[in-house]
């Protein structure tokens, strides 16, 4: 007799995974909420990485010029040489290079009052604004987010580093946990800074049939002092960093929720192992082989853990939708790599959870039917 | 069960050794996870103000200044000289910090430059190998972030287009994030292209002035700086740094609170189904129903309790392992934090224990007679 | 009877060894007929569930042959032995085990599938089974919701499903109130006469004399023929006079007894 066979009569495992009902959703809820800590967590840092990124992917530039080996813009500083843009400017296939300045900054409803931390971009293009007008001298357009969290409006008045500026108009969705964009004209960010004629970046457009890759490298050959990246791995190396700085701890948590998922996922068909023992040992005795009794484990097992698993990616995409809406720099972006490897994760979750009442199954005795129940 | 009577609920707990071993595994990893994560936390926030707790208790930025690390402050050098003038003033020593995103192995690695001027205050304090930044280009770097990453002393790291030598390995100088380099401060100026310019003064006050006073007199007689107590700035630090992460913190958190309910939950209830002829036996012998809850919620708080102390355990060891392995992570667990895992474990008693409370409610005494 | 369906040769089984070597059977011969009904009686403890699962599959002899139809089920291997079981075999059981989790149906079917009868086929003898045995309201019942009678006759329809040659029955009888019990009885001589089956029953019921074509004894491991032995005249119980602990000569006839007890008591004329 085949397995095809045998599942097409009497669902044994499903069976006996839905005579427990309250068990077997305990212990789907369990898995899930382990798998979730490993979702859920990759799902804020890549949300994180979307927002960090989103001033860059909006700028429209072919390539970014930075100070020679910064690849990076969040808590990154750069300064090009006062002579560079003129330089870069120069070199062949360079339709236009507009400097930017880039600098981290508190932006506050008075001294005492509330604040939020910025990253600031004095001279660049703004993103589509949902309410009023780019900044001019003087005036700043901030993130919904943070306007919000300020309780200012437009023509309301801020101060950064000591200058007052007015608000201008709001952006959306560059507000992340570790904060948001604001935007500046160019001299007034020169001015707050007290440094003129220092830009951190160039954003740069290519002349039409101009290749972005190859005007980076043309622009590294030419220009001394800076490096070119094309806006994509610019970003790229943008991402990066939550990446880099979160792998430690992202892997401890893949670790943890191994832990716990196993443990609960393991205990789970365990208990229902136990508890259906006598079953196993009567169904032995009909004449199950050790070999198929061992599968209706392993096929509750992984039942167990795949209505965990997607119960897990239900509760992420439940988390992504409502999370937003109490904290809107919270977003949780679900990405199909963070998926597989969850279940990856799920996968080896179901091995090691099934070793446990394997172990148990292989040695019930079909003679222990003959044993009267006390 | 009464004391000195049979220990009805520890036998039964004892009576699947492996499916109790799981339990206070499973609950100890979410104990676990929840000191560790707070701790993790903490840790971050303690290793953020590292260079701040070292310096004198006033400092001065540009103005608008309201923390040391996310935001940037330019100070031109005649504002150096006024605010050394004010009466008061023991000494202004002027630093160039900010963030640094080296780029090691491929890898971005985010550490606090800080660039003073040797022989003033503001330099690293304790140098586990080499000497101190003296000229142009030279660099001491974090020892631990140097170990991670196979660099020493002569070492050169390329940084914003400048090749920096190592030349000294600071100690007590380590953390996640931020971790601290130093220099000269013409050589942070350099990479800034902000020659003679500060962002910071250490501030020193006179034998007898009081910080608070001498950040009033500071902010009264110079113009387009801010002075602040040096714990302001340590706490806006921590406040900006940590608090960023309490939003993900507790969604971890709740998450483990919930996996530890349910274990329990799981555990007491399927003893209780699976002993479903046992029990009813006791109540037809003439166990109460409060007694028969008492049973359930003993076990309960058993595996609270000790899944909790598990879990403490637990953390201790990876909290030592961890500072052996990745000593740029810093946990610290409290005793308070310990404490409010104790009182949660026996929330999660309570709420695991209704569990099988309706299930034992409706047990019929008479099944204990059925076959 | 009938040719030999099966034939037990130097039957034994050791369990343990040195000080706590427990021989449960010992070396017991015995031959059975196609559609025979076996009886195996004794007290508790001499061996009857132990002879009961070496005779069907379920514990591997330390010595001896179990020969069924020429085929040694002592040396099928394990990957063997579970088809063997589900196609030749039947078991009823004192507690009828059936499976909580499946439906008075299920219980029957699932069977059927581990002798490779699958889908609709299954389906239907099972229900065919369970409608002759008066289930038709119960087919897709919890077998938690059904009373002791039922339970026993889906067990019953259980261990016939597959056609076997061989059905053991370990206490059939003892959860069942005595209607009931009869009619397992019915049910059990009907099988054995009308398909041929050969049914052990091990039971202390004394009511299964009236159906067994032959009852042994089963004592200290050793199988004795009833006949063979002598009831105490006190307490009733069935004695071998060649190990009896205690006699006594009556009016030119042996008298046997279970214990001292019971010839002191006789002597004092209570009887």
């Amino acid at each position: 007799m085949t397995a095809l066979q045998f599942s097409s009569s009497v669902p044994l495992a499903r069976r006996q995974l839905l005579a427990r009902r309250g068990r077997t959703l305990a212990g789907v809820i369990g898995i899930a909420v382990a798998l979730l800590l490993v979702l859920a967590l990759k799902a804020i840092f890549a949300g994180m990485e979307g927002r960090l990124t989103a001033f860059i992917d909006g700028t429209g530039a072919d390539v970014i010029v930075a100070q020679e080996g910064v690849t990076t813009m969040h808590m990154t500083q750069s300064a090009l040489a006062a002579d560079a843009m003129a330089a870069i400017a120069r070199v062949p296939g360079v339709a236009s290079a507009q400097g930017i300045i880039y600098k981290g900054a508190f932006v506050e409803t008075g001294p005492n009052g509330r604040s939020g931390i910025v990253g600031l971009v004095g001279g660049g293009p703004v993103p589509d604004l949902v309410e009023g007008r780019p900044p001019r001298p003087g005036e700043i357009v901030l993130d919904r987010a943070l306007a919000n969290q300020l309780g200012v409006d437009e023509g309301a008045v801020v101060q950064v580093l000591g200058t007052r500026l007015r608000v201008s108009g709001q952006v959306e969705g560059t507000a992340a946990i570790t904060g948001s964009f604001a935007f500046v004209a160019r001299a007034t960010l020169e001015q707050i800074v007290n440094a003129p004629n220092v830009v951190s970046y160039a954003l740069v457009r290519a002349r039409p049939g101009t290749d972005a890759d190859e005007l980076a490298i043309r622009i590294n050959q030419d220009v001394t002092g800076v490096t070119a990246s094309t806006r994509a791995s610019f970003a790229r190396s943008e991402r990066s960093v939550v990446g880099d700085m979160s792998t430690d701890i992202v892997r401890a948590m893949i670790l943890i929720g191994f832990v716990i998922g196993v443990a609960v996922a393991g205990l789970v068909a365990y208990s229902q192992t136990l508890a259906q023992q006598r079953d196993y040992g009567v169904l032995r005795a009909l004449g199950l082989s050790a070999r198929r009794a061992l599968s209706l484990v392993l096929v509750q097992v992984a039942t167990l853990v795949l209505a965990g698993f997607v119960l897990a990616l239900g509760l992420v995409g439940l988390l992504a939708l409502v999370l937003p809406m109490l904290s809107p720099t919270l977003v949780l972006s679900i990405r199909m790599e963070d998926v597989l490897q969850a279940a990856s994760v799920a996968g080896a979750v179901a091995l090691a959870a099934a070793l446990i009442p394997v172990l148990h199954v292989v040695r019930v005795e079909p003679a222990s039917v003959f044993r009267r129940t006390s | 069960m009464r004391s000195g009577g049979v220990p009805v609920a520890r036998r039964q707990l004892l009576a699947e050794p492996a499916k109790l071993l799981v339990a206070l595994a499973a609950v100890a990893a979410a104990v676990a996870l929840v000191l560790l994560l707070s701790g993790l936390r903490r840790g971050l926030g303690e290793q953020v103000t590292t260079y701040l707790d070292r310096q004198p208790p006033v400092l001065v930025g540009q103005a608008g200044a309201r923390d040391f690390l996310s935001q940037v402050s330019v100070l031109p050098p005649d504002m150096v000289a006024q605010v050394a003038r004010v009466p008061g003033v023991a000494d202004a020593a002027p630093i160039t910090e900010g963030y640094a995103m080296f780029s090691l192995h491929d890898k971005r690695v985010l550490a606090l430059l800080v660039g003073y001027d040797p022989g003033r205050r503001g330099g690293p304090w304790q140098l586990a190998a080499g000497r101190r930044p003296a000229s142009a280009n030279e660099l001491v770097l974090d020892r631990v972030l140097a170990d991670e990453h196979g660099l020493s002393v002569g070492s050169t790291l390329r940084f914003r287009g400048t090749n920096l030598r190592i030349v000294g390995l600071s100690s007590g100088t380590s953390g996640f994030m931020t971790p601290l380099a130093f220099s000269t401060r013409a050589t942070a100026n350099a990479l800034n292209e902000l020659p003679d310019t500060a962002t910071f003064l250490l501030v020193t006050p006179e034998r007898g002035i009081a910080p608070e006073e001498l950040v009033r007199r500071i902010e009264r007689r110079v113009s387009g700086v801010s002075a602040s107590l040096r714990d302001r700035l340590a706490a806006n630090d921590r406040d900006l740094f940590v608090g960023a992460w309490s939003g993900p913190l507790l969604a971890m958190v709740l998450i483990a609170a919930a996996v530890a309910v349910l274990v329990i939950a799981i555990t007491v209830y399927s003893a209780t189904r699976d002993r479903s002829r046992e029990y009813a036996t006791l109540k037809a012998i003439g166990l109460g129903h409060t007694a028969l809850l008492r049973l359930v919620g003993v076990q309960a708080g058993v595996l609270a309790v000790s899944g909790t102390a598990l879990g403490v355990v637990l953390a201790a060891a990876a909290t030592r392992g961890g500072t052996e392995l990745a000593p740029k992570y810093l946990i610290v667990v409290t005793a308070s934090d310990i404490a409010w895992m104790g009182v949660a474990s026996l929330l999660f008693a309570l709420v695991a224990g209704l569990a099988p409370a309706r299930y034992l409610a409706n047990l019929d005494p008479a099944t204990a007679f059925r076959r | 009877m009938s040719d030999v369906l099966l034939t037990i040769q130097g039957l034994s089984k050791i369990f343990g060894e040195g000080e706590t070597r427990v021989d449960a059977v010992r070396a017991v011969d015995l031959e059975l007929g196609h559609g025979e009904i076996v009886l195996v009686m004794g007290p508790s403890g001499s061996g009857k569930t132990t002879l009961l699962s070496m005779l069907g599959g379920l514990l591997r002899p330390t010595t001896g042959e179990i020969l069924i139809d020429g085929v040694d089920i002592a040396a099928l291997s394990e990957r063997e032995l579970p088809s063997f079981r589900a196609t030749r075999f039947g078991f009823i059981f004192q507690d009828f085990n059936l499976i909580a989790a499946l439906t008075t149906r299920e219980n029957v079917e699932v069977v059927l599938n581990l002798a490779g009868v699958g889908g609709k086929m299954a389906n239907e003898r099972a229900e065919e089974l369970l409608v002759a045995l008066g289930l038709a309201e119960r087919l897709d019942f919890d077998v938690e919701q059904l009373s002791g009678g039922e339970k026993q006759r889906v067990a019953i329809a259980r261990a016939v499903a597959n056609r076997p040659q061989l059905i053991f029955a370990d206490e059939p009888t003892a959860n069942l109130d005595s209607a009931h019990g009869a009619e397992t009885m019915r049910l059990l001589r009907q099988l054995a006469k009308d398909e041929g089956t050969t049914v052990v029953i091990v039971s202390h019921d004394e009511r299964l004399r009236e159906i067994a074509d032959r009852v042994l004894w089963l004592e200290d491991g050793q199988l004795k023929r009833l006949e063979a032995l002598v009831r105490d005249p006190v307490c009733g119980m069935l004695v071998d006079p060649a190990k009896a602990p205690a006699r006594l000569e009556s009016d030119g006839e042996t008298l046997y007894f279970c214990s001292r007890g019971c010839r002191k008591e006789y002597e004092e004329g209570s009887f």
